[in-house]
């Protein structure tokens, strides 16, 4: 297992594709905080904070990351290494889950930092304070956000293939934040769900949803066993 | 007598209606290399696919360095190194980090191992090259370094000999005939080049349809193999009532209407052609001739193609 994650950690690491990814949300987040009217709105940085911390429009990226991470392992049946050297599918697994939801919440930290830093130059720091109820709430978005990227691995897996991957995930992304945002935006069990960032620190409604995000996480995990258990590779 | 390395009893592998394998039951042993022979399609990767983890039998026991349970099996696998179908690389990266990722997967502390495989398969001198700019032949011996890397007792090669010059040919049997001898390696090797078998390999199976159809030793072979009298004439069905008068009848087989092979009579040309004289049958030819392994694989399994 050891081994298996220090190759996966290696090709994280020396992954075009994050890189570029990363360059793309910082790229994003520095517009977004230039874009930002600082006349129009008080000039607390929280408030865009807050809203680049909830903002799930790009999580097509982190998708899309996920999806190459694990098919481009198919397309290049490099997976059978792994498999034909005695390690358990079910490690197979978590040694890639774990640098694509690392990858997830860097590029989602990326974006929101770029926005923070990139409007804090224009208005200074001083409001941006975090309350220990913010600090949950970035915990449970963040628990949100892997419980998001353990999806794309099941999705991923599911798949088995590079470009079935890629396209369904760019498909199932744009589902998520665009046709169901504008459809069950008011359905609280949206809300709550990994479907969407909770938006305010309010505890009962961050425990709800933590403990939506650990369920769905640890169900996707199985069901990625599941199918990938008896694959023919 | 040697270990018993692998042992599969009744393993069966359907898909829907479809027997891919049929009740398969073979024993490996440890030093030797065993060359598994069939046409496409016969089941020979799926036999090498579930020895190796890449797929699961549908019915039917495997016993892998002593090791039948799923963990146990997994376990027994880290002493295998395997190149199933076409090398499996990482396109991106050179050679060396390749078979630099395939010694970390496979737990080999070793650093020096990477370049004692490069060496063995002469890839060093292109060990900082990508993967994907390399020839097949190359793709094919970079398969067969990360295969090593791990200093594997077993060593399950697919079709390895595919896209190989002559050369490249010759050097590979050689290394494995080395690995063979000085690491006392199990090799389990599958191709379609069946003369480089012969030369290569020190047991046979033969598979067909998914059946094992036989197993033999290299000298098993040699002694079906070996030479018998070919007969030309118009006369076959008078030169076959000679031959049921003088000789045993398995010992001749009729190939086509005007040729009959004779076997197990090297010794009794002589006696043979005066038969044939006496009775006034017309001889168009009697020469000495071998089967190669080619012919004696064609002719149990019935066909005409491989």
């Amino acid at each position: 297992m050891i081994n298996q994650l220090k190759v996966e950690g290696y090709k994280f690491l020396c992954s075009i594709f994050l890189w570029l990814a990363m360059l793309f949300m910082v790229s994003v987040g520095i517009y977004n905080g230039i874009k930002w009217d600082i006349t129009a709105h008080i000039s607390d940085i929280m408030i865009p904070f807050s809203q680049a911390l909830a903002d799930m429009s790009f999580v097509f990226m982190p998708a899309l990351f996920t999806a190459w991470f694990i098919g481009s392992n198919f397309s290049t049946r490099t997976i059978q290494h792994e498999i034909t050297s005695g390690s358990s599918r079910f490690f197979v697994i978590i040694s890639r889950a774990i640098p694509v939801i690392i990858s997830g919440i860097i590029l989602h930290a990326a974006f929101i930092f770029a926005t923070v830093i990139s409007l804090g130059l224009r208005i200074g720091f001083d409001t941006f304070v975090l309350t220990s109820e913010r600090v949950f709430w970035v915990v449970t978005v963040i628990l949100q956000m892997v419980a998001l990227e353990s999806f794309f691995i099941f999705l991923g897996f599911l798949c088995c293939n590079l470009y079935v991957g890629l396209i369904s995930s760019v498909i199932v992304a744009f589902t998520l934040v665009n046709v169901f945002r504008n459809i069950f935006r008011d359905a609280r069990w949206y809300q709550v769900s990994f479907l969407h960032f909770w938006e305010n620190d309010s505890y009962p409604d961050l425990i709800t949803c933590a403990t939506v995000a650990i369920v769905s996480i640890i169900i996707f995990i199985i069901l990625s066993y599941v199918v990938f258990r008896k694959r023919e590779i | 007598m040697e270990k018993v390395i692998l042992q599969t009893n009744a393993l069966t592998k359907q898909y829907g209606h479809v027997k891919a394998l049929d009740s398969v039951s073979i024993e490996l042993r440890e030093k030797h290399i065993y060359g598994f022979i069939g046409r496409n399609g016969a089941g020979k990767s799926t036999f090498m696919k579930i020895l190796t983890g890449l797929s699961y039998q549908t019915t039917g026991e495997m016993t892998l360095m002593g090791e039948s349970s799923e963990k146990g099996l997994r376990e027994a696998r880290k002493s295998i190194g395997a190149m199933i179908e076409s090398p499996a690389i990482y396109p991106w990266y050179s050679v060396r980090k390749n078979v630099e990722i395939k010694r970390l997967l496979v737990g080999n502390p070793d650093p020096k191992a990477t370049d004692y495989v490069l060496e063995l398969v002469d890839l060093k001198s292109t060990e900082n090259r990508r993967a994907k700019t390399l020839s097949l032949g190359m793709k094919q011996r970079l398969g067969i370094a990360m295969a090593l890397v791990g200093n594997p007792k077993l060593l399950v090669l697919d079709e390895p000999i595919n896209g190989l010059d002559p050369q490249n040919i010759v050097s590979l049997r050689n290394l494995l005939k080395t690995l063979n001898e000085e690491r006392d390696l199990t090799i389990f090797i599958s191709s379609h080049i069946l003369n480089e078998l012969y030369l290569l390999a020190t047991d046979y199976i033969i598979i067909n349809q998914g059946r094992i159809v036989e197993t033999l030793t290299h000298g098993e072979l040699e002694d079906k193999c070996k030479k018998y009298i070919c007969v030309k004439t118009d006369s076959v069905p008078t030169a076959v009532t000679v031959l049921d008068k003088i000789m045993d009848t398995d010992s001749y087989k009729v190939i086509s209407d005007d040729t009959i092979r004779i076997f197990k009579a090297a010794a009794e040309a002589e006696r043979i052609s005066k038969a044939f004289m006496e009775a006034g049958i017309m001889l168009k030819e009697l020469s000495f001739k071998e089967q190669t392994l080619e012919e004696y694989f064609m002719n149990i399994t019935g066909g005409d193609q491989i």
